[in-house]
């Protein structure tokens, strides 16, 4: 689910700025540090958060075990398992946020024109959103399809609120 | 012992079988706890190193409640049973 807040955070930001950003590196380098910044903030959130439940799943532990559980197998596994989900939880966000933001850095080289750029980020973002929602769907057993539909209700809500930002303001 | 349910007595018995002097070793579960489960483990063997068992144990993060049965020597020496009390 923190791909999804990536992918996003990203395309509020795309099109927010799409209107009145005519440099696709200032577009690039703009999401990039939100990108940088929502990676910092999911790795950070989530290692506190697990840190701080498997600490009391190890002192509840203690107190049936009636010892301490200092420098145990327990204590190495949940010290890993707390490294490997916030992890996941700091790239996962930065990947779904950086990859819609590429084709503006092909922009930048000449490789894309900034309206193709544009339709290539959004066409990436959508199809990160409905690739994640299918996948949600499978590992949920409901309609996978339904799902991906779901997600990307989820992109137009912020496409049209995003749209609104561009222009109207 | 009372040992987490993280390793499972597979986990477990596989570890303590791994010690040197050790021939073989049984696990059983006697009781299960919402947290942690009551174990009874029986090892066997020509030489057991007690010091390495018992620091691969506590490296488990198991707790040893008991130790309930030696036999050791030449001879294995069963319980002789007492005639006027058959049940000891």
């Amino acid at each position: 689910m923190n791909t999804f807040d990536g992918v996003m955070t990203v395309m509020g930001l795309i099109l927010g700025g799409a209107f009145t950003i005519a440099d696709p590196l200032v577009l690039f380098k703009t999401g990039l540090g939100a990108s940088l910044a929502i990676m910092i903030s999911g790795f950070f959130g989530a290692y506190m958060t697990e840190k701080a439940e498997r600490t009391a799943e190890i002192k509840i532990l203690e107190k049936h075990l009636f010892r301490s559980l200092k420098g145990t197998q327990v204590e190495k596994t949940a010290r890993g398992k707390t490294l490997m989900l916030a992890a996941i939880d700091g790239l996962s966000p930065f990947l779904g946020s950086f990859l819609p933001l590429l084709p503006f850095l092909f922009a930048h080289f000449g490789v894309l024109d900034f309206a193709s750029a544009f339709v290539v980020a959004m066409a990436l973002a959508f199809g990160l959103l409905v690739f994640l929602g299918i996948y949600l769907g499978k590992i949920m057993e409901e309609n996978p399809w339904k799902m991906g539909l779901l997600f990307m209700v989820g992109g137009v809500l912020v496409g049209v609120l995003g749209s609104m930002i561009g222009k109207l303001l | 012992m009372a040992k987490p349910m993280e390793p499972n007595i597979i986990e477990l018995a596989s570890i303590l079988s791994k010690i040197e002097g050790t021939a073989g070793v049984n696990v059983s579960v006697v009781e299960v706890d919402r947290k942690v489960e009551n174990v009874r483990v029986t090892i066997k063997g020509p030489n057991l190193n007690i010091d390495k068992l018992f620091k691969a144990i506590k490296k488990t993060g198991s707790a040893i409640h008991s130790i309930d049965e030696v036999a050791t020597g030449e001879e294995i020496v069963d319980h002789a049973k007492i005639l006027d009390n058959p049940r000891i």
